[in-house]
């Protein structure tokens, strides 16, 4: 019954005007930094900060959770219409959507992803309501370990979310592994792989990679055409989904949702992990998998519902435990204290208005995004109809204002246009991008959990199957690596029987 | 053709080689008390064992259809991806002293003119425009720091 | 596209351009005429960010010109000073960090800068309160509890910190050498980390800044055994402090504002009166509070600059003396 009197203090905080402006100023924010390259979520609620002083905690908080989860609306925009992933969360998007739209359905991909969002947002809402306390207590028993096991088996989902050759998967996610330990190392504090570079120190730049692997690589393939109009097809049929990608979409939407919740909870990548263990699923639900990659609105609907259901999930831990999940999170949990407020297990007892405030004030946030992104689907779609020889320059300058803004350093424009020869090079040679920057996302904490697991076990590798959710995970993670194995290795014979022949 | 595959393989053999050799030098510790070269070491050992896994693969099936790189790369306009990543390339080295507008008012000229043989006028004309959008855009209404160059005097 | 359209844009920009820096011509000497950047060593949201923010917000009133703050985090703060040492000397480029790239990190790895040399602090904003924490349902009710564990399971013990070379594990370092017995270090990446796995019963007890576990001790989930320092917690008089059980030293963490070498001196008076003034406000004084900084006194000018010189040598030999210290090259 607590709960039932919190939501209803909660929608009398969020229902009143100003409160309601505050939160569409902060998912039209959102939105808009979400399509914008570089300035993410945690660079606007840092910059918006000052600004909040002088207003109400709640409403400032109820803003800047609208910028939150209004820019994971948006950064799906980028990847669908010009293969450049806005974060980390949308880079699986960037597989099946951005196909989409060179087939002329832009309009279907940017619709499913704004109606899958909503659905899956609003429910996460919902579960966050409910669910918030008992989860909470359920993260902490994720130690080392369990957090190693769980990155296991994301990257043997990555194996299997490969199209071609499974070794040359592996090899990219090694190649992405191996980029991340570069830069200072969390344990020892030693710089490690610089080169004597101070700004590796810092690591290389998550944002310079995915522009350059994905952005710039696909303007290069598009130029070296003579003369190459038809990049998008020019004939763009219909700008929402219809009744048949509407019927594809609905499971994977319903799948992501839950994944996308359960996995937000935890602190780390829980959007990043979750959105592609959410593509994963479908592919190996579907009964095409091998035309994923070439524009499967499934592909888009399932990790796009996941990362928005993973919003809500990463609010528990910063909620009730003052565990921020994620960078963002670190922020809003920065602008909270400003206002005099602990995130954690007093804020409920202290302050259930601004806990219930914020909590009820993202189901209106999820219905303006809705509201306004689908109108911005026709101007997003007349985007891709700019003539591709002045549509590429923007596109670049794009890409170079992003990469300059993350840490105000032209080195990282120069990261990025190596990745971007290298990401031109790979798709010559046949080798995906994708494994690469996941792996690359994943690294750090699975080094440090790692390593972590051995100092607690002195050395032992039972840590890691004695422990009950790890060894599930530890088991899926086997189990999914042999599945793809035994086919491969049958699939291998015949072929080398065809060809002694 | 192999070639390709081969040639690509090494580089992934050698990029894994260098850092197992950096791993080494930074110290690897034991497997109870991990140094920091440890993990990074494994990691480059499988890539390296991946990458011949890779080599084997091609040589024992064969494989004929991937990695095509004699026609993938014959007959493009190499000129222009050269002159693309060459003019980002400089980009990158005199914006903090050219400044952004400048240094972006030019490199959109290059971008502009070369691949799609636009008129100078119009590659100069679109290239001030966008500079001066973008600049209002991210400097004034997103407040963005960006580089002023040898126009800080001017204190923009 | 037609000449005549991008002649007149270029010269509506030209006009533009002028229009809107007219005012900086007439720059003369009054500083600040424009802008002043606030460079953060460490992520937004954390603690030495809140502070930053705050104190600039204040002060930017009284300069009449705005603090722009931007974070550049990486390596604890030494990518920073790497790069403050090589800025503009003129007063519009200012840091904010703790004190570790000053005084620990150049004794554990190779910095690009001199941290007795390259810089100008400006003021001291207050030093970081740390303890050393246990789950509420731990067998240790007790400091010594935990050290007669310890001594019986030689690393046996496993305990969580913010990070390796930051003051907490120094602190726990030395404890060990002095009591004679051995430790299992777990190091994680932030206070934050290091409190999930202790509530979540992963490591056996935690040894971070205040901010990660004050809440948390106030709600009942978690027992401070021991408080870093020598001064006591307010409301907490039960709970011994280093001086209380025998421990000889300290391990300060300072947050601090400085400058690079050089600026003019006219402009580092106005700089320390400014920052000093803001933190004696009652608004930096409750962040202080909350962000559990103590000593949040002005300490600036020579003798600032002497307290950070003696921090650094000491710092030198402890580090030694835990045998954390960068190998030659």
């Amino acid at each position: 019954m607590e709960i039932f009197s919190g939501i209803l203090q909660g929608f009398t905080t969020s229902l009143s005007i100003t409160n309601l402006v505050y939160c569409f100023i902060g998912v039209f924010i959102g939105t808009l930094i979400g399509v914008l390259p570089g300035i993410g979520p945690v660079g606007t609620i840092s910059l918006l900060l000052p600004a909040t002083f002088r207003v109400e905690p709640v409403s400032a908080i109820i803003m800047m959770a609208g910028i939150y989860y209004g820019a994971m609306y948006g950064g799906s925009t980028t990847s669908i219409l010009v293969n450049i992933p806005g974060e980390a969360a949308s880079v699986v998007t960037c597989l099946d959507g951005y196909q989409m739209a060179r087939k002329g359905r832009a309009g279907a991909a940017l619709g499913i992803s704004a109606f899958g969002s909503f659905i899956a947002g609003t429910v996460g809402v919902v579960a966050l309501m409910f669910l918030a306390y008992p989860l909470a207590k359920l993260a902490l028993n994720f130690g080392p370990p369990e957090y190693f096991a769980l990155m296991c088996l994301g990257l043997a989902i990555l194996t299997y979310l490969a199209r071609g050759s499974m070794l040359k998967a592996l090899s990219m996610a090694l190649v992405g592994l191996l980029l991340s330990f570069i830069g200072i190392d969390g344990i020892t504090g030693l710089p490690r792989f610089t080169m004597g570079m101070v700004h590796l120190m810092d690591g290389v730049g998550l944002v310079p990679i995915a522009m350059g692997l994905f952005g710039i690589s696909e303007v290069l393939l598009n130029l070296e055409e003579v003369v190459r109009r038809d990049v998008f097809a020019t004939e763009i049929k219909g700008l929402l989904p219809n009744r048949e990608e509407w019927r594809r979409s609905k499971w994977p939407i319903v799948r992501g949702t839950i994944i996308g919740f359960f996995l937000g909870i935890l602190p780390g990548g829980g959007a990043v992990i979750s959105s592609f263990i959410s593509y994963g699923v479908e592919k190996k639900l579907s009964k095409t998998p091998e035309k994923f990659g070439t524009g499967m609105i499934e592909g888009v609907a399932g990790p796009e519902s996941a990362n928005n259901a993973a919003v809500g999930g990463a609010f528990i831990p910063l909620f009730t435990l003052g565990i921020p999940a994620n960078v963002t999170m670190a922020v809003l949990l920065g602008a909270l204290m400003i206002h005099g407020l602990t995130p954690g297990p007093m804020l409920l007892k202290e302050h259930p208005e601004v806990f219930w405030g914020t909590v009820t004030s993202m189901y209106m946030g999820n219905v303006m995004l809705l509201a306004l992104n689908l109108p911005l689907i026709g101007l997003w779609v007349k985007v891709l109809k700019i003539p591709y020889g002045i549509l590429f320059p923007l596109i670049i300058l794009f890409c170079l204002i992003g990469a300059y803004s993350i840490n105000n350093t032209a080195f990282d424009i120069g990261v990025m246009v190596i990745f971007g020869l290298i990401g031109y090079l790979m798709k010559k040679f046949d080798y995906e991008g994708a494994p690469l920057l996941l792996a690359f996302v994943l690294g750090p904490m699975m080094e440090q959990a790692l390593r972590q697991s051995l100092l607690l076990s002195h050395g032992s590798f039972a840590i890691f199957f004695t422990r009950p959710i790890s060894a599930v995970a530890m088991g899926l993670a086997v189990a999914l690596i042999l599945s793809y194995f035994l086919p491969f290795l049958r699939r291998k014979r015949p072929n080398l029987e065809e060809d002694s022949v | 053709m192999k070639t390709g595959e081969l040639f690509s393989s090494l580089l992934l053999i050698l990029f894994g080689a260098l850092f197992c050799r950096s791993s080494l030098h930074i110290g690897i510790g034991s497997i109870g008390a991990p140094g920091p070269g440890l993990i990074p070491f494994g990691t480059g050992a499988l890539l390296i064992l991946f990458s011949l896994g890779t080599i084997v693969e091609v040589i024992v099936t064969k494989r004929a259809e991937a990695g095509n790189s004699a026609v993938l790369f014959s007959g493009r306009r190499w000129g222009v991806i050269l002159a693309v990543l060459a003019s980002l390339f400089a980009y990158a080295l005199v914006l903090n002293f050219l400044g952004f507008l400048l240094a972006t008012f030019l490199v959109l000229i290059i971008l502009f003119k070369i691949p799609e043989r636009q008129s100078w006028k119009g590659a100069v004309g679109m290239a001030a425009l966008t500079t001066a959008c973008t600049y209002a855009l991210f400097a004034y209404a997103l407040q963005s720091s960006l580089p002023s160059g040898i126009f800080e005097f001017l204190g923009l | 596209m037609n000449a005549k359209p991008a002649i007149s844009v270029v010269v509506a920009l030209i006009a533009l351009m002028l229009a809107l820096t007219a005012p900086c011509w007439s720059a003369d000497a009054k500083y600040p005429t424009k802008p002043i950047h606030m460079w953060v060593g460490f992520a937004a949201g954390g603690s030495t960010d809140i502070c930053a923010r705050s104190v600039s917000a204040i002060a930017e009133k009284s300069l009449g010109q705005p603090i722009v703050v931007e974070n550049k985090p990486g390596g604890g703060g030494a990518l920073l000073l790497g790069l403050l040492a090589s800025a503009t000397p003129d007063g519009y480029t200012l840091a904010t960090t703790s004190d570790t790239p000053y005084t620990r990190a150049p004794h554990l790895i190779n910095v690009k800068y001199n941290s007795m040399e390259d810089f100008t602090p400006i003021v001291r904003l207050g030093l970081q309160r740390q303890g050393i924490v246990v789950r509420a349902d731990s067998p240790f009710k007790k400091w010594q509890d935990l050290i007669d564990f310890a001594r019986k399971n030689p690393g046996q013990l496993t305990y969580g910190t913010p990070g390796p070379g930051t003051t907490p594990h120094l602190a726990m370092e030395k404890i060990a050498i002095q009591e004679k017995v051995r430790f299992q270090h777990i190091p994680f990446q932030g206070d934050t980390p290091a409190m999930t796995a202790l509530l979540g019963g992963h490591v056996m007890a935690a040894s971070t800044g205040a901010l990660g576990w004050m809440q948390h001790v106030k709600a009942g989930s978690l027992r401070l055994l021991l408080i870093i320092e020598s001064e006591g917690m307010e409301g907490m008089p039960d709970v011994p402090t280093f001086k209380k059980v025998g421990y000889g030293f300290e391990t300060p963490t300072a947050q601090m504002i400085s400058a690079p070498k050089r600026a003019p001196k006219p402009i580092i008076d106005k700089l320390i009166a400014v920052f000093s003034e803001a933190m004696m406000t009652p608004q930096f004084q409750k962040v202080a509070r909350d962000q559990e900084l103590l000593s949040v006194k002005p300490l600036a000018g020579a003798d600032f600059q002497k307290w950070l010189q003696s921090q650094y040598n000491m710092y030198g030999t402890f580090i030694k003396e835990v045998g954390l210290q960068k190998e030659a090259k």
